[in-house]
């Protein structure tokens, strides 16, 4: 089954930024997931999760995020979200991400952050 | 070695066993803790290279969790066939170590490590701390299974909030939904989010025939026969439509899953939503056009009051009065008392077929064209001809207007009447007889030419009062279901020797008090003209009634 989920990355000189769009279910996180640790592999720590065109997530996506979140901590980095839709947001504050990753506006803003 | 020495010694290896299992449980993964009992391996016991390896199951192969540049062993898995029981059989000296370790029922670690060439073999006090390690690494499996276990247990616990949480704000969500559409197109993607199912598809259909068909995602392409256990369906009727749920493939990070009861009861709930918020947005819809109906009736009401007359012409020697009382807020029934051009007094009492609106358009259709023929030149009987016609291409087929013209000269009291199938008006005379102004033509609007609506010519003299009323003064009916009745007005005509208005205050009061809490079946409406001088004869014809 084809989804639409996409992913784009952009490395900047102090981290990674992807950007996703449409629906965060196991497909997208797992695409998240592999690229968190291909980064991880160039030694680059520091994600910004652009979520901008992503309205909808489920715990299958969240759980991937959770393993990537862990897997940039156990490599003393880190993850910032950028541009949450509001049910999103919720939807990882209840299920605790907020405990360890960061939240930002918009993609500069996380970027900041994560500096 | 010396007691002292040997006591040394244990306390050495205990602050190493007890750093070693402090750092074990920080591992986050089994990599991360088979990595971090590799290093412990290296430094304490000095062996060049450690690889570790997993089993979780009877039935699941070996997993290196932490292999070396180059193998520390010959074979490239030495634990292929090994037992899943503990074998730490472990020998001394010795500089190649070859082991499993059962750290539960059916889960193993395999170990594999070597000491340099150069250095010397392992001893009795190496493997007897290797065993002391290897209780370390246990024990330290332990809680991490735990914690994954309270990891899993919150991760559980959460998504149920999550599930509870999302259904809640979905069904505020959906209220705000700025149409139909938009609301079936996010209560489908609600509720796959809910499921954790990765395609929806919701069907509209009425009488069989599909109408509308929505995806989520929009775009993705959904499986052509998922099993039934992936497969969850919810449907609901309403307004004559069937709007069909249709959910695939459940997701987990072991792959598709079936859904569950929690599924099913995610679903219906979701669907409950949809339907109570499309009913309660219909109702809402209902409500504003109602009430935007109410307030035209009002408006329409108080342009069809303005048509009809409050206050009469003063005519010495006459005295007029009326009034309507329609049962809805807008009425089939006309009065009027138009003053001509040439001094003479037009009376006019009309009831249109039906009630409400579709009567009040024709009514004022009516008033405009009375106006405009009575401004002419043209006789009674050529008035209500031109009026019939011009009733039937107004009106639908259903639709006719009984109508009482009465055209009063003042001067001499000469009343011309047309009676179009309307109520028989009464004439009461100073002797306090009643005369009954019978019908003499068929109702407007029933034929395009109407040669039975002809003019009769009569004379109000001094004393004698003409009451003219609606069919819904004679169909009043009391709380016991009595009618007013024709030979009660009569009488009440009778008895009633008072001018206009006060005629007209009596029978009011009367049928109010004869109704009681009966509500008005038809429009109500009385025009009373009452003589209250001698008039000077005219010669002509004069009907005789």
């Amino acid at each position: 089954m084809t989804s639409d989920f996409g992913l784009t990355t952009d490395y900047t000189a102090d981290c990674l930024i992807l950007s996703t769009a449409g629906y965060i279910n196991s497909d997208g996180g797992d695409q998240i997931l592999a690229k968190i640790q291909e980064a991880l592999s160039r030694d680059v720590n520091r994600v910004v999760l652009n979520l901008l065109d992503s309205k909808v997530i489920n715990s299958i996506g969240i759980s991937f995020l959770i393993e990537a979140i862990e897997l940039l901590m156990n490599a003393g980095g880190k993850m910032v979200f950028a541009n949450l839709d509001p049910a999103v947001e919720k939807a990882l504050q209840i299920m605790g991400l907020f405990h360890f990753a960061g939240r930002a506006p918009s993609v500069t803003d996380a970027q900041k952050e994560l500096n | 070695m010396s007691h002292f020495s040997k006591i040394d010694e244990l306390f050495v290896h205990r602050r190493a066993l007890q750093a070693g299992f402090d750092n074990l449980i920080h591992a986050r993964t089994l990599p991360d803790l088979a990595e971090r009992f590799a290093s412990l391996l290296r430094w304490h016991l000095r062996l060049l290279c450690v690889d570790i390896w997993f089993k979780a199951a009877d039935d699941l192969p070996w997993v290196a969790l932490s292999l070396e540049s180059e193998p520390c062993y010959d074979e490239e898995n030495p634990f292929r066939d090994c037992a899943l029981a503990s074998s730490v059989d472990l020998q001394a000296p010795c500089r190649e170590l070859s082991f499993t370790v059962a750290v539960e029922e059916t889960t193993c670690f395999g170990i594999a490590a070597r000491r340099d060439s150069d250095d010397t073999p392992l001893d009795q006090s190496d493997i007897l701390s290797l065993h002391l390690f290897l209780q370390t690494l246990s024990n330290a499996y332990q809680v991490f299974v735990t914690r994954q276990q309270e990891r899993e247990a919150t991760f559980s616990l959460n998504t149920h909030r999550l599930q509870i949480n999302s259904l809640v704000d979905a069904g505020v969500e959906l209220f705000a939904a700025r149409d139909d559409k938009t609301l079936l197109i996010l209560a489908l993607q609600q509720a796959a989010a809910l499921t954790s199912a990765s395609f929806g598809r919701l069907t509209v259909s009425r009488e069989g025939e599909v109408i509308a068909t929505y995806h989520f995602p929009e775009n993705a392409v959904a499986p052509a026969h998922p099993a039934i256990s992936s497969r969850l369906e919810s449907e609901f009727e309403f307004l004559g439509k069937t709007y069909a749920f249709l959910l695939m493939n459940k997701e987990s990070r072991n792959g598709t899953v079936s859904f569950d009861e929690t599924d099913r009861v995610l679903l219906t709930g979701q669907t409950r939503q949809v339907k109570v918020t499309m009913e309660n947005r219909y109702l809402y819809r209902q409500s504003l056009e109602q009430e935007r109906f109410k307030q035209e009736l009002a408006v329409a009401a108080a342009i069809q009051r303005a048509l009809m007359p409050t206050t009469f012409p003063r005519i010495s020697g006459f005295e007029i009065d009326g009034f309507s009382w329609p049962c809805e807020e807008v009425g089939g029934d006309f009065f009027h008392c138009i003053p001509m051009e040439d001094g003479r007094l037009a009376l006019v009492v009309g009831d249109v077929s039906g009630k409400g609106i579709p009567a009040a358009l024709l009514v004022s259709t009516l008033h405009a064209s009375l106006h405009a023929y009575l401004d002419g030149q043209l006789s009674l009987t050529e008035i209500g001809r031109k009026l019939n016609s011009f009733i039937c291409e107004s009106s639908t087929a259903n639709k006719f207007i009984t109508c009482f013209i009465g055209i009063l000269t003042t001067a001499t009291g000469e009343l011309e009447v047309l009676n179009a199938g309307h109520e028989s008006p009464f004439l009461r005379r100073k002797d306090g007889t009643i005369a009954e102004i019978r019908s003499s033509g068929l109702p407007l609007g029933v034929f395009q030419d109407n040669p039975t609506l002809q003019a009769e010519r009569l004379r109000l003299s001094d004393g004698e009062t003409l009451l003219v009323f609606t069919d819904g003064l004679s169909d009043a009916l009391s709380e016991t279901g009595e009618a007013y009745g024709v030979i009660r007005i009569r009488e009440k005509l009778r008895q009633a020797e008072m001018p206009a208005g006060e005629l007209i205050r009596s029978i009011r009061e009367d049928v109010h008090r004869f109704a009681g809490t009966v509500p008005l079946a038809d429009d109500l409406t009385l025009l009373a003209v009452s003589c209250t001088r001698p008039c000077p004869a005219t010669a002509g014809d004069y009907y005789s009634i």
